[in-house]
């Protein structure tokens, strides 16, 4: 993986140097609350209803087995022993004390980490397909390609403060894993008729109360042109997005105010004037940053290994978790991994400082070193021999790790919600909990099948619960929770937004709601038939005949 | 009659906090004053934005709340949430180290 180099490490230590010098200011009373906001977020520091939280950069997802030990002294050092992985595949720390945030990040250097433009209205993370590298449906490795945009983007002078956040996605497989239609701008790296890798470059995405579906800007963007391009689009939103409503200042407003053909046209416009200048991207320079992501040293292995179908044959369990947790690698012989942190009853992306020890330590033994972070708030191994599975599977179990649920129906994303969250309406995580364990039988999730189930707390849609096959919001209905529920959500490339099924369900119905649309499907589904694709053929109204028939 | 108390986070911590007394600020919901009449409320929260201007705390607001014979009910489930602390078991919950109960300012 990407290694600093001196200008990283020299940016990196130089900004602790500066915000730890800040803190001090303010723990003095130098520095008001109203001055030192806008410079703590800068910094990924927020304050939410109990305390100070951390929003660390795990740039594109993914994690060396070193820094997730580091996170895990860090969890244990300064906060409760635990930390909270994100829907963009970051890490939040909940209970920092601010006059320990200089030490954090001092010690987030040591491991080449940072909270740098993990808020703010800057480009944010960089995130990208979880399983770049090593997903058999890839074309290239999309981290290299997210890393060239994360240098760009570091304390861009021009793009430090945009009208509103910035997000951008990469991918470069044949599936979306990255939600690539759900933000500011998204890349997808494929081949065009001539046989050449490009992007096609994708704008005005995003969740929240408005939310919208990407629109192509460019069907094939040459490689080249990657910087200057990103650099003309965000150009053209920085003169042109709204900054007189903050509800109003994504660009996918003005991508829609000015409709997509004529936003590209601006781009296109702005780029030809500046795409031959110094944000050229030379082949050396993506050669460059290729080195860095060389693949491990494979050993030459069979796909088929006997001690794998022997474990499978006499392990049900075993079994379960291969068919749910593990993707294909494209190198024979291994498998993709899935840490499911979603266990029955359990919080979703909440790891302890011990798992996280453990998971390093496997890391090390079975999988080069290397740990992903998903947009689904789980991790990967990524690189795992077949024959390795079952001892890996053993592990993992001890920990209460290896719940066999990727991509089921408890493999639930939702937010921090109201227990922790200063904006949120209603609660995320009981309601979660509840519905883990309610359908917590892995046999009936098995039959159930692919189904993607996403919980926000509020309109804000930090779960992502408008692309969902069956999203929930909660809302405030005169001081008790609610929860809206849409189905037919989807990010897989054939991505919709979730349509609103009726009124609001109160707290203690929503379990049953979701049983109930459970039931609708597993009643009406033809043979081999996702929930998804029962949704598409059927239409709401079975769903809703069900749900408010006693209304 | 309306009933508030005020309540603010730590600048220091950033922990949740609530005004005993003029000036005074304590983590224990159970130190809150109970707030009685417009005018007294209105005098409280002016001396509590003075208190976040000169920085202890952050963004102090009232919220309502009811007292009879049972104590006080707090209707809002966010300032129960303030109050009692998240409504799930956190992984591994254990207390901060440091816990100061008061700060005077």
């Amino acid at each position: 993986m990407y290694q600093y180099n001196n200008a990283d490490h020299q940016l990196v230590a130089e900004r602790v140097e500066q915000f730890s010098s800040q803190v001090q200011r303010r723990l003095n009373n130098e520095l008001s609350e109203d001055e030192f906001k806008p410079l703590r977020l800068m910094n990924g520091l927020y304050l939410q209803l109990h305390a100070y939280m951390l929003r660390v950069a795990i740039p594109y997802g993914t994690l060396s087995s070193d820094q997730l030990r580091k996170l895990a002294v860090i969890a244990k050092r300064y906060d409760r022993g635990y930390g909270h992985f994100t829907t963009r595949q970051n890490i939040q720390f909940n209970w920092l004390e601010l006059e320990d945030v200089p030490n954090v990040l001092a010690e987030l250097t040591e491991v080449e980490m940072h909270a740098i433009q993990t808020s703010g209205n800057c480009i944010r993370n960089v995130t990208a397909d979880p399983l770049a590298g090593v997903a058999a449906d890839e074309i290239e490795d999309a981290r290299v390609f997210a890393e060239i945009v994360r240098q760009w983007s570091t304390l861009h002078p021009e793009f430090s403060f945009l009208p509103r956040k910035f997000k951008i996605a990469v991918s470069a497989a044949e599936n979306d894993r990255a939600l690539l239609r759900s933000h500011d701008i998204a890349l997808r790296l494929h081949h065009n008729d001539a046989g050449e890798a490009g992007f096609e470059v994708m704008a005005g995405g995003g969740q929240g109360r408005t939310p919208v579906l990407a629109t192509t800007l460019r069907e094939f963007l040459p490689q080249a042109g990657l910087l200057s391009y990103l650099e003309a689009v965000l150009r053209v939103y920085n003169q042109l997005g709204r900054r007189d409503n903050l509800y109003k200042a994504r660009i996918k407003i003005l991508v829609m105010e000015m409709g997509g053909p004529a936003f590209a046209a601006k781009v296109e416009e702005e780029w030809a004037r500046i795409k031959d200048g110094v944000l050229f991207l030379p082949e050396a320079d993506i050669a460059r940053i290729k080195a860095d992501f060389a693949p491990p040293i494979y050993e030459g292995l069979d796909d088929t290994d006997p001690a794998l179908v022997a474990d499978l044959a006499k392990n049900q369990g075993f079994a379960r978790w291969v068919r749910s947790n593990i993707d294909i690698h494209k190198q024979p012989g291994y498998g993709i991994a899935t840490i499911s942190l979603k266990s029955p009853n359990g919080i979703p992306g909440d790891v302890t400082a011990e798992q996280m020890k453990i998971i390093a330590s496997i890391a090390d033994q079975f999988s080069f070193g290397e740990i992903r972070v998903t947009q689904k708030q789980n991790l990967v191994l990524p690189n795992v021999r077949k024959r390795d599975l079952y001892a890996v599977w053993l592990k993992l179990d001890k920990m209460d790790l290896a719940t066999a649920n990727a991509g089921l129906l408890t493999d639930i994303v939702a937010c921090p919600g109201l227990d922790f969250c200063n904006l949120a309406n209603a609660r995320s995580i009981p309601l979660a909990q509840r519905l883990s364990s309610r359908f917590r039988d892995l046999e009936e999730q098995h039959d159930i099948g692919k189904i993607t189930l996403n919980i926000s707390g509020c309109i804000n849609a930090c779960a992502q619960h408008h692309t969902a096959n069956i999203g929930i919001l909660g809302v405030d209905k005169k001081g008790t929770e609610h929860y809206q529920i849409t189905l037919g959500g989807r990010a897989d490339g054939g991505d919709a937004i979730g349509t609103i099924v009726g009124p609001a369900f109160p707290a203690e119905e929503v379990d049953g709601a979701v049983d109930i649309i459970i039931s609708v499907y597993l009643n009406l589904r033809q043979d081999g038939e996702t929930f998804i694709a029962t949704v598409d053929r059927l239409g709401l109204e079975p769903f809703k005949g069900e749900l408010y028939a006693l209304a | 009659m309306t009933q508030i108390a005020i309540t603010a986070n730590r600048a220091r911590e950033g922990s949740v906090v609530y005004l005993a007394r003029a000036g005074i600020w304590s983590k224990n919901f159970s130190d809150a004053l109970v707030i009685e009449g417009k005018d007294a409320a209105d005098e409280l929260l002016a001396g509590a934005l003075r208190d976040a201007a000169s920085d202890a705390v952050i963004g102090p607001y009232s919220f309502p709340i009811k007292v009879n014979n049972d104590g006080i009910t707090v209707l809002s489930q966010r300032e129960n949430i303030r109050i009692h602390g998240p409504s799930v078991q956190i992984p591994s919950a254990s207390a901060p180290a440091r816990d100061k109960q008061h700060v005077s300012i």
